[in-house]
């Protein structure tokens, strides 16, 4: 709850992310740092963390990837290829005892080249009490694929689970992992190839602000979807967050676009409060989906 | 001084040749806490292109002022036209940068060709300190390109190389002499520094050579991990961890 300094009226700006979930998955505010805006879990320091509801770690896998990251920015975006993944074990080490003060909760990324790495990655997190949650992107297998990893991953672990589902084909895949999941990433970064200053091509995800549109479609043609969305991607201002809400997702979560603004955070965060005094609104809840007809 | 997020204005911009940017930044916030080596990050929020801050390395440092001299790229480009008064975002100081060793007189600072721009900043300051420098500016092909050495206190000995057998003999020469080295370029010079340290003194004490280390960036905050290089164990951020790293841990 946040008091509204103007009115004196108490706000609810929680979201709950799992409600078919035995724990929960309970966020204090609807703004979330993405896989690739917050490292292993530690926002940085120029974000306010109280604008904060979780923060998304880089991939963990059971074994770590041997490439390299790569970058190629294009006229209004980036694409980005992150290399391999970090090897679960050796990110607990470093930051478990970090994770033990973060604020706010940490949701760790899982990766893997088969169901097998990535339930041992599931199992490696399943003690860590800190990792409030999983996250899985399930964008380059076809919907009951997808929805049949997930169900090894519910399998391997307790915690919540999040799947980040294409932005092409959203409907399919969401109806593939109703009763799988808890929450839907709205969604995977499209991928893209770009020529490299450095030379080379470079083969990764799009980040930019032509993907915000494509997750406002998606949105829209989740609207009969029973999981809680999470919008993801391309929201570059406070007021996108807020168009994100209407459209039905029950959170945002922002991606490299924060170093271009670290503020956004709270400035999204704001944005959503004024949206909710223009309607007269105590609760963030009622502003999910209101527009997404 | 931790990082934090400045709106600034322009206080000049120039394109002093092709390739060649000087702009500077009126940041008293931000200025002051900022040590040769680190950088700042960039950005036009109301612009969408670039998409991601351009980082760029402060080569001439006051109270109230950054300077940097740039050799433009395809991320550098905007900056040019960006007029005197205009405001942009910076962040900053971001990464950890050169520490000059109390106990050393005598300073070689190499750099190859304009790479070494970001060396600046602490020569002025060992000049300050009535430090002994020797600078060491080096191409692996042509005189062009060169640091010239009017960048340079006039406190400090100028010396060029080109090609690789020039690198050798003008390292031999100098790392006898020098308590502590500094050095911005590519992986081959590095390469050659080592084998030259270890040909001179044999071994060397972890803090004896720093080099500044590039790699393509995207956050400058240890977020989004596109900067991971490996080390000779592990890895490491470039924009967090370095950009100046020891020798040792490079090669």
């Amino acid at each position: 709850m946040r008091m509204n300094e103007a009115t004196k009226v108490s706000i609810n700006l929680s979201v709950e992310l799992a409600p078919g979930h035995k724990i929960g998955l309970l966020l204090t505010t609807p703004i979330l740092l993405g896989c690739g805006a917050a490292g292993y879990g530690d926002a940085p320091d120029v974000v306010d963390a109280s604008a904060l509801g979780a923060v998304i770690t880089l991939p963990l896998a059971s074994r770590a990837g041997g490439a390299l990251p790569r970058l190629a920015p294009v006229p209004g975006g980036v694409v980005m290829d992150g290399g391999g993944p970090a090897a679960v074990r050796a990110v607990l080490r470093h930051w478990a005892e970090r994770w033990r003060r973060a604020n706010p909760p940490v949701i760790a990324h899982v990766a893997g080249d088969s169901p097998a790495d990535l339930a041992a990655c599931a199992e490696a997190l399943e003690e860590v009490r800190e990792v409030a949650a999983l996250e899985w992107r399930a964008d380059s297998l076809p919907p009951d694929d997808a929805a049949s990893i997930a169900a090894r991953l519910r399998a391997a672990s307790d915690k919540p689970l999040l799947v980040q589902i294409p932005l092409a084909g959203a409907p399919a895949y969401a109806e593939a992992l109703v009763g799988v999941a808890d929450a839907l990433v709205v969604g995977a970064p499209p991928r893209g190839t770009a020529w490299s200053e450095e030379g080379g091509w470079v083969r990764g995800d799009v980040h930019g602000a032509g993907v915000f549109p494509m997750v406002l479609d998606a949105l829209h043609a989740l609207r009969e979807c029973p999981l809680p969305l999470v919008a993801f991607g391309g929201i570059l201002l406070p007021e996108q967050a807020v168009q994100a809400l209407l459209a039905g997702a029950c959170a945002v979560m922002l991606d490299i676009a924060i170093c271009r603004a670290p503020e956004l955070p709270s400035e999204a965060l704001e944005a959503i409060i004024r949206e909710m005094e223009n309607r007269a609104l105590d609760d963030v809840r009622q502003l999910v989906g209101r527009e997404a007809r | 001084m931790p990082t934090r997020v400045a709106h600034v204005q322009v206080a000049e911009c120039r394109v002093l040749e092709p390739g060649l940017l000087w702009l500077r930044l009126r940041a008293p916030d931000v200025a002051a806490s900022l040590r040769p080596g680190q950088f700042i990050a960039v950005v036009a929020r109301e612009r969408l292109d670039p998409y991601l801050p351009t980082p760029l390395f402060p080569t001439h440092l006051s109270q109230d002022d950054i300077g940097c001299l740039a050799q433009m790229g395809e991320r550098e480009r905007w900056l040019a036209t960006l007029a005197e008064g205009r405001a942009v975002q910076i962040t900053g100081p971001l990464g950890n940068g050169f520490a000059l060793n109390g106990k050393g007189r005598n300073l070689l600072v190499v750099s190859e060709g304009l790479d070494g721009l970001p060396l600046l900043p602490l020569v002025q300051e060992a000049a300050g300190r009535r430090l002994e420098i020797s600078a060491l500016t080096w191409s692996p092909f042509s005189r062009a390109g060169l640091l010239p050495p009017g960048l340079l206190p006039s406190s400090a000995e100028y010396r060029s190389a080109v090609g690789a057998e020039a690198l050798a003999a003008a390292l031999d020469e100098t790392l006898r002499w020098a308590d502590a080295v500094y050095a911005a370029g590519s992986p081959a010079l590095y390469l050659a520094l080592a084998e030259a340290i270890q040909r001179v003194r044999l071994r060397y004490a972890r803090g004896f050579c720093q080099v500044l280390v590039r790699r393509a960036m995207a956050c400058g905050l240890g977020v989004c991990g596109q900067c991971r290089m490996r080390l000779k164990r592990g890895s490491a951020l470039v924009c967090t961890d370095g950009p100046v790293f020891d020798l040792r841990d490079v090669v």
